[in-house]
């Protein structure tokens, strides 16, 4: 195939090129602090990707989605702190303790449809909230979980991979980024994925057809909180410190608008939306300490008139539109 | 655990649930009607309270601005049913969360800005102060006050729905909007005028819980969870079923926290979340189960 | 062994009893239409086949299976698919995709996460060659939701196609067409091969004369007549309900009505 590359190919490998050798210039072009957003932003990706895989593509919004993000942290830290520092352990034992939550989450709420699910989600999310927070010893109640180290690794021959050290945090979140990515699209690729169309656009022809839409939307949730949970555990490491608010249902909100301004449905655009959300946040904050209204109200725009968000209007401009 | 203090915790979840009360009824009527889930009905609450802080704190008139303050609240609220919820109306219930959701985001923003991030005060009036006895014990004067303002605000509206043609017409719209329609009456009047109502509930709730909570601009998101607890369990849609949620809600949460404190809440949730998956259409069966 | 077959079905809402103690029998291959007024029970029946509502009382055997109590989907995935009255299909998906959806849901071309690149084209190739049945290879690319009412009618009989299933019900496929437009149906239909057994709602007489070999009438939940499209013309309870001695006026009853 000879053809343009479609712009969406440009995009993933510009990005990726820049986020290569974006360490590079830290400290040296920018303030290494940067790096320090930059590796978050990353790492949010992670959660976004799922969260685009339930609200985009399989058309079911949750506002429990945070829970599971925060699910994955305290999974880890806990994991850090009573079993063992080995970082990849922690990862592991977060993004398992997560699915399993989701699994059982999922199951329980994809009895429910429409507005139902949404406020189910709400409530679960709720219960979730309010474990953590009054989890006195277990899980530091309302000051969280702190200093969370993990053990370097020796590669040998080639050093050591020290998790705490800038560089190597944000290649581990590019890495574990790049892999998610790539999963997100061959999931969303692949049979399964059209199933999901089928279930987001019309679940009940879907049923005749012989789908299995219950099994389906069960699936697609506890992909979605996977990818969650492996975000939250890697927050976890990164931060080395985990909050009660990582649960909290308004960061599940913020998960919706930077999926909606960015465009959903489309894996690419909740990852536009965030990046632009983040680096504003910081930006903005020294200016405006409320920077969210400006999101909020860019945010109502968007759902009212441009439902596609910034990702569809460049893939199609309303002059090129032919619906 | 003295009878005292379970009849006082008792009251303290029926004052906190009669609040919670006029929350759900406009809750309840905005989405049975308009089939619109008012994420920004949290909102209006906050916005009572902050109206009636700078009131009463400018005029020193608690009883003037229990008046005031959700009328602002509804002029607010007019503004923003005409200019942004109706556009909504009739596409996809999902968008109408979403939208809502953006607005509340919005004015809880706002709200932070224009009066910063501190606790405001609001103070009762003074004549409302001390304690009188009921049921054999102490209990604030204030309390009372906001327990028989809200039942009766509560019974009017009640009365106003079940005795008067408007309130004919809006229970015939949550039960066939397009029956009304096709009756001549300009739905869309009546979609406002429901939406400005239920946020001067809310917002009167506001007024009133202002000198018992503190008045922060967080009270919305804080509030508008369980005022949803409140309105699912009674059942989407029904009035009646809303003020038994709400008052269920209210002294569950405050006896429970009597027995097992700090997992009250928790508890609570989960109790919802089962009766949400076993009767989606609320203990009192609302007008819709789960499409 | 007939194809499908219903023992005694009743479907009661409340007071109000839909069908009554149904007996139907469809044989393989072919061409059955249920006719009746409004209210005759028809759509209950479809819905009762299909595992929409479970029928109050009595069984439903498909290829001698018992699918009463069973779930729709798995139903449809024991080879009976259905077209719907109101058009039913997927407006925010391509035309072929919507075909897709109908061909990699049955096995062997199930839907699969590893649905490797050949299994990919194949079903891409059997779209279009449907597509290309249904008049539709056209509109391949466009939004379903953006056909024209007929073209949509014709997508709508071709999902439950693309299933390649052994039984389709046909929920009145001429719905609120033009005569033109209706003709186009009926010869997409008569071009289904026989091994596919057709069950037909239609109001239409025309089409139902063209197109069945057996007719079954309905009255309020019950089977008026039944026989070829002939015998039930001529029957005089038939013609006494519906056609109101119009039609078929010619020669007076010759068969026993048939309950």
């Amino acid at each position: 195939m000879t053809q343009r590359l479609a712009p969406r190919a440009i995009l993933e490998i510009v990005t990726v090129s820049v986020l290569l050798v974006l360490p590079l210039g830290s400290d040296r072009l920018f303030d290494s602090y940067y790096l320090d957003l930059a590796s978050r932003i990353i790492i949010t990706w992670i959660a976004l990707l799922g969260f685009d895989i339930l609200a985009g593509y399989t058309g079911l919004v949750s506002l429990g989605h945070a829970m599971f993000f925060g699910l994955g942290a305290y999974g880890a830290a806990l994991t850090l702190l009573h079993v063992s520092s080995s970082l990849p352990l922690a990862l592991l034992a977060g993004t398992v303790a997560t699915t399993a939550a989701a699994a059982i989450v999922g199951y329980l709420s994809i009895r429910t449809q429409g507005v139902y699910f949404i406020l189910l989600t709400l409530v679960f999310a709720e219960f979730g909230y309010e474990v953590v927070f009054n989890g006195g010893e277990i899980t530091g109640g309302q000051n969280g979980l702190a200093s969370l180290s993990t053990t370097p690794v020796k590669l040998p021959g080639l050093g050591t991979l020290d998790w705490s050290d800038p560089t190597v945090a944000f290649y581990l979140a590019l890495v574990a980024f790049v892999i998610a990515y790539i999963t997100a699209r061959w999931i969303v690729g692949s049979g399964f994925g059209s199933t999901l169309a089928a279930v987001r656009d019309n679940q009940d022809r879907a049923t005749y057809l012989g789908y299995d839409v219950a099994a389906i939307k069960r699936r697609a949730f506890v992909i979605s909180g996977t990818f969650a949970g492996f975000a939250g555990a890697l927050w976890a490491q990164h931060e080395s410190y985990v909050s009660p608010q990582l649960l909290h249902w308004t960061l599940s909100g913020q998960f919706i608008i930077m999926t909606w301004l960015g465009g959903v449905g489309t894996l690419v655009g909740p990852l536009i939306g965030g990046a632009v959300l983040m680096y504003f946040a910081e930006f903005l904050s020294s200016i405006l300490k409320n920077w969210l209204i400006i999101f909020g109200l860019l945010y109502i725009f968007v759902v009212l008139y441009a439902p596609q968000g910034l990702w569809g209007i460049v893939m199609y401009p309303p002059w090129k539109r032919s619906r | 655990m003295t009878v005292e203090a379970i009849l006082t915790q008792l009251l303290n979840g029926l004052t906190i649930g009669a609040i919670l009360m006029l929350i759900a009824m406009g809750l309840t009527i905005i989405f049975g009607l308009m089939d619109v889930v008012n994420f920004a009905h949290g909102a209006m609450y906050m916005l009572g309270a902050y109206f009636a802080a700078t009131l009463v704190a400018r005029t020193g008139q608690f009883w003037l601005t229990l008046i005031l303050a959700p009328l602002g609240v509804g002029i607010l609220g007019f503004l923003l049913e005409r200019v942004l919820i109706r556009r909504l109306y009739g596409r996809d219930p999902l968008l109408q969360v979403l939208l809502t959701f953006g607005v509340a985001v919005v004015l809880r923003e706002g709200v932070e800005i224009l009066w910063g991030p501190n606790v405001q005060t609001l103070l009762p009036p003074s004549a409302l102060a001390g304690s009188i006895d009921l049921l054999g014990i102490q209990y604030p004067t204030y309390r009372v006050t906001v327990l028989v303002a809200a039942f009766g605000i509560a019974g009017a509206t009640w009365f106003v729905l079940s005795r008067t043609n408007i309130g004919l017409i809006v229970r015939s719209g949550v039960h066939d909007r397009d029956m009304v329609d096709a009756l001549g009456i300009d739905v869309r009047r009546v979609f406002t005028g429901v939406f400005v109502a239920g946020s001067m509930l809310a917002a009167v709730a506001g007024v009133l819980v202002g000198p018992l909570r503190s008045v922060q601009p967080d009270m919305g998101n804080d509030v508008i969870v369980d005022a949803f607890i409140a309105v699912i369990v009674g059942g989407l849609g029904t009035v009646g079923g809303a003020v038994c949620g709400a008052l269920l809600v209210g002294i569950a949460e405050l006896l429970g926290a009597l027995v097992i404190p700090g997992m009250a809440k928790a508890a609570i949730y989960i109790a919802v979340a089962i009766i949400m998956m076993l009767r989606p259409a609320g203990l009192f069966g609302g007008r819709r189960a789960a499409t | 062994m007939s194809l499908l077959k219903l023992q005694g079905v009743t479907k009661r809402f409340g007071n109000l009893s839909a069908v009554r103690e149904l007996d139907l029998e469809v044989a393989a291959g072919e061409r059955h239409a249920i006719i009746g007024s409004n209210g005759a029970g028809k759509s209950s029946l479809f819905h009762m086949i299909t595992g929409r509502l479970r029928p109050t009382t009595g069984s439903i055997y498909f290829r001698g299976t018992d699918i009463t109590q069973l779930a729709p989907h798995k139903i449809a995935r024991m080879g009976l698919a259905r077209s719907f009255q109101i058009t039913n299909i997927f407006p925010h998906l391509s035309v072929c995709e919507n075909v897709r959806l109908g061909i990699q849901a049955q096995p062997p071309r199930n839907v699969s996460w590893w649905a490797g690149r050949s299994s990919v084209a194949d079903t891409a190739r059997h779209a279009m060659i449907l597509l290309e049945r249904l008049n539709l290879s056209n509109s391949a690319e466009a939004l379903a939701g953006t056909l024209s009412y007929g073209d949509q009618r014709r997508l709508e009989i071709g999902l439950a196609l693309a299933l390649d299933p052994v039984l389709i019900l046909l929920d009145e496929p001429t719905s609120g067409m033009s005569l033109a437009a209706s003709h186009e149906i009926v010869d997409l239909l008569r071009k289904i091969p026989q091994e596919i057994t057709l069950l037909l709602i239609e109001h239409d007489i025309d089409v139902v004369l063209k197109l069945s070999d057996r007719v079954t009438v309905m009255h309020q939940g019950e089977i008026l007549a039944q026989g070829t499209p002939t015998e039930v013309e001529r029957n005089p309870r038939v013609q006494q309900a519906y056609f109101g001695n119009a039609i078929g006026s010619t020669i007076g009853a010759t068969d026993d009505p048939r309950g």
